[in-house]
């Protein structure tokens, strides 16, 4: 799958993590070649002769030194084929480079499913790393892993070697939470959103380590990029809050959380499974979690549950028009 | 300190382990009884098991001296290097490998002395390491000659009619270098005070600089007599940033608040004084780490073939 | 003297001085040396590499040497300020700067001069010299003028004045910055190169640069050649040899460097000095896109101290110095030799001792490389003799520093740094490159130095193995790196130490003799000077003399079989860039002369009466020195 220019641009600005990911991996084809010794191959040159390059040539006999250093292999070493099968997985990963992280949600697909199989797919260099590592006991060296390891089964130190990822979804698919599960190491995930979304669906993923973004402008996403633990941003249509909540900002919510801008009025239509009362909710827990408490939902609250949330939201939204600020610098 | 997992092979090893402090003894010391080395060395043992560091993934290194003897007494790996050149080991082993724990340990004269030029420059580049200098203001291994600190006037094998030179301030020193991110001293005959340093070292993100002063009863058994006696000659730096051992603040009740953000203050109070000072004199994590300044991603030796083809086209005929 | 010839002709007639010049009609040579000189700054540079770049385009053999100007702003239109380059072209491959230069560009009189004093020139050389000083306003300029000329008439030079500035100025307005394309022109009509490709080399070149600047540069190439069309009668061509397949061309400086990055190594410790630090400096420039870094160190001691402790600690790392710094990284190298760290150190050779000759050539460190340190200290030292063999070298240095866990000395020298030669491009193999360590746990009861008790080889424990913990020391050691110093310890540490060099060189073979397999004399070098000796033998051959050549490259381990080879002949002689006494001069005899140091090498090690001939004139050697050296041991001329 080519990657667009946006998935270039955007899997740029976040380099630092694509970098340690892909080190870890290189890194680790490294050690497994280190493993593997001189594979057989096209060329004319004995195995024994590479490593010892071309100034060896007719200098040094080849069989006879390798017959100097070669050392037995450890006894409980992983067996040729299972070092090939796990070479081969972490350096076909490595080749598909920007590819293998960015995630297409199709129209109507499950957003959770589709970041979950692509994490599942990179979990495979995992396992190729854990079949193969000296700690892995000889009987726990399972070939199967190779076919997939989804994120639930990643542990601490791999998910804080995540990749990034860049996925595109329609707004109407944004079911946010369901990412949650995902959220955690040092995973961070880019939804470029497309046409009409939900204005706050990200909120439902704020929690004290978590870096959450609603913006639409991708030069936020250098901040982002320089979070080091868990994050979730969405490049959203200008109709959309835009807030970010920064963990790095202080110890209270109100120190990370910066609302940025609220839309001019509720959401009035259901868009994809959620309705717009969801919204509508989603929006007000924002401006709570913002500390923007509205009077109206004061009021609402004071007066019960009952009232609807979007007229709640649209009452404040209105009142709050009048006064008309927000803080608008990050 | 260590942040990084080194390897994927690695991922599937917890980084802390959980082992008995003795798990971190090597061979006995045979340094003289009385040492202050000795200390230093069992605080070090204890810092190692309370922070659950790995053995296998943490590196001493040393330059020559008694005090040099030290990695071969902690069971982790270690480097007993060349006098003067236990930075320039130290630097290597971390640029290479960002993952490990690496303590530096100098006496006066390997740091000071003929490894001066390296102590500034580490200082300058600043890689997260603990850098130990014993200060017993001699040359102790090869029996009792001048070192830079020795005090103006004490006698030694080399200078019998006292040091010539007003001895070097290694604080002062330290604090006057671009890029100092930690700076602090303790006294081996404050054994929790150097526990608690080692640990703020340990902790600090960063090139952390730690001179201990160092009994020698064999050869400069009078230049800390007075402060190891009366504690009201021992000074301690307070702040809560700052090196904090409520028993020892309990103890000795000479305190000096010192926010160690405050540079000028630092340098102030690193001046010669009548008093022994202890504690955090300076701390900046926010300078860039060398060994985060100069990572590079890794390329696998296919990667490496195709950038290297690259180059040859660039100088094809 | 040879004369030019008609055609190229075969092995036997190559590599001769160059051809005196007709200055009428065209003419055929097999090989040709040339020189461009300018004052400092002026590009002389520049144009003298382009033009041996296009020469190796287009299928000849080349080499170009860069001639350096001792200060880094000399004053100008002196013989002081003399920068420029010397480019040897011929149909086959060119090994060696050549003799003396059949041609000359000079941007005034004063830099020519200097290249005449130094005996650069042929005696009846071409000399096209800017015209312009001998039409000076300026009386201290014509005085000086006048007195260069009468100097040079010493010499039966034909010289040819040439309006360099007043035809660049019809293009440019500045023209320090523009004559030395003019002159590229001038060569490419004279040696009939092929205009289209060095207008391509000169967009190539100037790429960075403005449109105008490139097509300045164009123009200027152009008007160069039909001005020299108009104006020269003469032309030389030398034709290319047949197909090569690809090439590159470099400086063995970035030869070393490409190779260490070929070789996988990842860090290069350094502190510049020269001629070593263009490794770093290309390094610094292309080394991070390949995942390594070159660490600028404090000084040199630090630069090995870094590069030992990154070693210990994972794939093997490198420093690269010259003389002076390696004088200082002395204490080092013991040390990495006595933990078995595996550490590569590249020498780039210059003039000693001390600050000695910075920019020029010599091969002097030989004997501080292999006893340098106090105490025994036994290391692999190699030796590339080509630009092409730096950068295969790395390979095995970095593997044999790894497999042995030894210090593997790489002895190249200023002349291989700055010379450029084409060279068959390499094939970059996976398994030229370190692996990474893999962290194995190591099994229970292993010892950091488990010396195999017949080769001393043992394995090495990397950090981050666990169960492998030790301290490697500088202090003798047992098998656990337990410190002892009981007798048999140190005993048994030397001899392992050294028997890993004992075990490799059972790996090696005998070196090549070239020419016939015996007679009357061999001569044997190292390094950078195996294309002048060859082709000094070759000659000497061509004159009757029985003279055979072997080129050691590796020196310690030596190859085996020396002393065979040698028996087969009735003297040895080895010619060096290294100072050795000459017998016959005051209080010097057989008994108490200083030879040269491969000389004292291979005398110590094989019992064979090895004479040696060597110079330090701070230049390569020229083959027809060496020549002159062969026919004077035959009694048949006097030696130069
Ligand atoms: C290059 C070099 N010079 C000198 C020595 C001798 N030497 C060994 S230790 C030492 C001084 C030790 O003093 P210090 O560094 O203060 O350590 P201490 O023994 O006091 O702990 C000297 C001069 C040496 N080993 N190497
Ligand atoms: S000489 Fe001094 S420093 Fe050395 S071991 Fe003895 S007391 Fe300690
Ligand atoms: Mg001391």
């Amino acid at each position: 799958m080519p990657s667009d220019d946006v998935d270039v641009r955007i899997l740029r600005r976040l380099r630092r993590s694509t970098d340690r990911f892909r080190s870890a991996l290189a890194l680790a084809a490294e050690q497994v070649r280190g493993m593997l010794g001189p594979l057989p191959d096209a060329s004319e040159v004995a195995p024994d002769a590479r490593p010892l390059g071309r100034f060896a040539a007719g200098r040094i006999d080849p069989s006879a030194f390798a017959r100097l250093v070669t050392r037995a292999p450890r006894d409980d070493a992983p067996d040729q084929d299972l070092l090939l099968a796990a070479f081969h997985t972490i350096t076909s990963l490595l080749e598909r480079g920007d590819a293998a992280q960015v995630v297409r949600v199709d129209r109507g697909a499950d957003l959770r499913d589709a970041v979950g199989r692509a994490l599942t797919d990179l979990g495979r260099a995992f396992a190729a790393a854990r079949l193969v590592a000296p700690s892995t006991k000889p009987a726990e060296r399972d070939p199967s892993l190779l076919q997939a390891l989804p994120f639930a089964r990643w542990n601490a130190a791999e998910r804080e070697l995540a990749p990034p990822l860049v996925v595109h979804v329609d707004g109407a698919d944004l079911q946010a939470d369901g990412l949650a599960e995902f959220l955690d190491g040092s995973l961070l995930v880019v939804l470029l959103v497309r046409e009409a979304a939900p204005p706050a669906a990200l909120v439902r993923l704020v929690t004290p380590g978590t870096y959450v973004l609603q913006s639409d402008a991708e030069d936020d996403l250098d901040a982002f990029a320089r979070h080091t633990g868990p994050g979730i941003a969405a490049i959203v249509p200008g109709e959309c809050a835009r807030f970010v909540h920064d963990p790095r900002g202080g110890a209270g919510l109100g120190d990370r959380l910066v609302l940025r801008h609220l839309p001019d009025a509720p959401p009035r239509t259901a868009l994809g499974a959620r309705s717009a009362r969801q919204q509508a909710e989603e929006l007000l827990q924002l401006a709570v979690l913002a500390q923007e408490p509205p009077a109206a939902l004061a009021a609402a609250g004071a007066h019960g549950t009952s009232a609807d949330p979007i007229d709640v939201l649209a009452s404040w939204l209105l009142g709050r028009a009048g006064l008309g600020k927000l803080e608008v610098d990050a | 300190m260590i942040d990084t997992a080194c390897s994927l092979l690695g991922c599937g090893i917890d980084p802390h382990v959980e082992l008995p402090q003795e798990d971190y003894e090597g061979p006995p010391p045979r340094w003289c009884p009385g040492c202050g080395d000795h200390g230093v060395l069992a605080a070090t043992q204890r810092l190692l098991h309370d922070e659950r560091l790995a053995p296998e993934r943490t590196v001493f290194v040393s330059g020559i001296g008694c005090s040099s003897r030290f990695p071969h007494h902690i069971r982790t790996y270690g480097f007993h290097g060349i006098h003067g050149r236990a930075l320039p080991i130290a630097t290597g082993v971390k640029l290479m490998r960002p993952d490990l724990a690496v303590f530096a340990v100098m006496g006066d004269g390997d740091c000071t002395s003929i490894g001066a030029g390296h102590w500034v420059h580490a200082v300058r580049y600043n890689l997260d390491m603990v850098a130990l200098m014993l200060d017993n203001n001699i040359y102790g291994l090869t029996k009792n000659q001048t070192s830079p600190t020795t005090p103006q006037g004490h006698p030694s094998n080399t200078q019998p009619r006292g040091s010539w030179l007003p001895a070097l301030n290694p604080l002062s020193v330290t604090l006057g270098i671009t890029n100092a991110s930690f700076v602090a001293q303790t006294a081996d005959w404050v054994p929790g005070h150097v526990y608690a340093t080692l640990q703020a070292a340990f902790r600090h993100p960063g090139f952390a600089f730690v001179r201990i002063l160092q009994r020698c009863p064999k050869w400069t058994p009078g230049v800390f007599r007075a402060p190891a006696q009366q504690m009201a000659l021992t000074e301690i730096l307070v702040h809560e940033d700052g090196v904090v051992e409520p028993e020892v603040e309990q103890y000795y009740k000479t305190h000096v608040a010192h926010d160690p953000s405050d540079l000028d203050h630092a340098r102030h109070l690193a001046e010669e004084s009548d008093k022994v000072r202890i504690g955090l004199f300076y701390k900046n994590a926010a300078n860039a780490r060398y060994e985060e300044t100069r990572r590079v991603p890794v390329h696998t030796a296919e990667d490496k073939i195709r950038l290297l083809e690259a180059e040859f086209d660039r100088h094809a005929v | 003297m040879p004369t030019h010839v008609s055609a190229p002709t075969g092995p036997a007639e190559a590599g001769h001085d160059t051809g005196r010049i007709p200055l009428h009609g065209l003419v055929e040579l097999a090989e040709h040396t040339l020189e461009v000189v300018s004052d400092a700054g002026e590009g002389a540079q520049k144009c003298g590499q382009g033009f041996g770049a296009l020469s190796a385009r287009m299928g000849n053999g080349s080499w170009t040497v860069e001639i350096i100007p001792a200060e880094i702003q000399p004053p100008p239109r002196t013989p002081g300020s003399a920068s420029g380059v010397r480019i040897r072209i011929g149909t086959r491959e060119v090994t060696n700067w050549g003799d003396a230069a059949g041609l000359v560009i000079a941007f005034n009189e004063q830099v020519l001069l200097s290249r005449h004093r130094l005996d650069a020139l042929a005696d009846d050389a071409v000399i096209l010299l800017e015209k312009r000083w001998g039409e000076s306003d300026d009386p201290a300029v014509l005085a000086e003028w006048k007195a260069a000329l009468e100097e040079l008439s010493s010499k039966p030079y034909r010289i040819v004045l040439v309006p360099l500035e007043e035809q660049t100025l019809t293009v440019v307005d500045n023209p320090l910055h523009g004559k030395n394309m003019f002159a590229l022109g001038v060569l490419c009509r004279i040696y009939d190169r092929d205009l289209d490709r060095a207008r391509e080399q000169i967009l190539r070149q100037f790429k960075k640069k403005s449109r105008d600047v490139q097509q300045a540069n164009v123009r200027l190439l152009e008007l160069g050649a039909s001005w020299a069309k108009e104006n020269l009668d003469f032309q030389i061509r030398v034709p290319p040899g047949p197909e090569k397949g690809p090439m590159v061309v470099m400086n063995g400086n970035e030869a070393v460097g490409m190779g260490a990055i070929a070789s996988g190594m990842e860090l290069c410790a350094m502190y510049p000095i020269t001629p070593a630090t263009s490794v770093s400096h290309y390094l610094g420039d292309v080394f991070e896109r390949f995942g390594g870094i070159v660490h600028q160190a404090e000084d040199e001691i630090a630069a090995a101290g870094v590069a030992v402790g990154a070693s210990f600690a994972g794939k093997v790392a490198f420093t690269v110095t010259s003389g002076p710094g390696l004088a200082l990284k002395t204490e080092f190298l013991g040390l990495a030799v006595m933990t078995e760290t595996p550490l590569v150190v590249v020498d780039v050779q210059r003039g000693g001792p001390s600050t000695g000759l910075p920019t020029k050539v010599e091969q002097a460190d030989l004997l501080a490389v292999l006893f340098g340190q106090p105490g025994d200290a036994p290391k692999v030292v190699l030796a590339p003799a080509t630009i092409e063999e730096c950068f295969h070298c790395m390979i095995t240095a970095r593997r044999l520093a790894e497999a042995l866990r030894a210090v593997v000395v790489v002895l190249t020298d200023a002349n291989l740094a700055t010379g450029v030669t084409p060279f068959p491009r390499p094939v970059p193999q996976p398994d030229w490159q370190a692996t990474a360590p893999d962290g194995a746990p190591v099994a229970q009861g292993g010892k950091p130095y488990q010396w195999d008790p017949e080769t001393g080889l043992s394995t090495r424990f990397v950090p981050g193995q666990p169960g492998g913990m030790f301290t490697a020391t500088g202090l003798c050691h047992d098998e656990k790196s337990a410190v002892t110093y009981a007798p048999h310890v140190h005993q048994k540490g030397c001899t392992m130490r050294s028997r890993k060099l004992a075990a490799l060189q059972s790996t090696l073979q005998p070196p090549d003799v070239v020419g016939p397999d015996s007679g009357d004399l061999l001569v044997v070098g190292w390094g950078s000077t195996k294309g002048a000796i060859e082709e000094a033998c070759e000659r000497a051959r061509a004159e009757g003399l029985s003279v055979s050549s072997t080129h050691l490259t590796f020196l310690s381990p030596l190859q085996p079989g020396l002393r065979a080879i040698f028996e087969r002949f009735r003297r040895v002689m080895t010619v060096e860039i290294n100072y050795s006494d000459r017998v016959g001069d005051p209080f010097i005899t057989s008994e108490n002369r200083r030879m040269g140091q491969l000389a004292w090498l291979l005398r110590a090690q094989l019992l064979v009466d090895v004479d040696c001939w060597t110079r330090v004139m701070g230049e390569p050697l020229r083959p027809g020195q060496i020549l002159a050296g062969i026919r004077a041991k035959f009694g048949k001329g006097a030696d130069s």
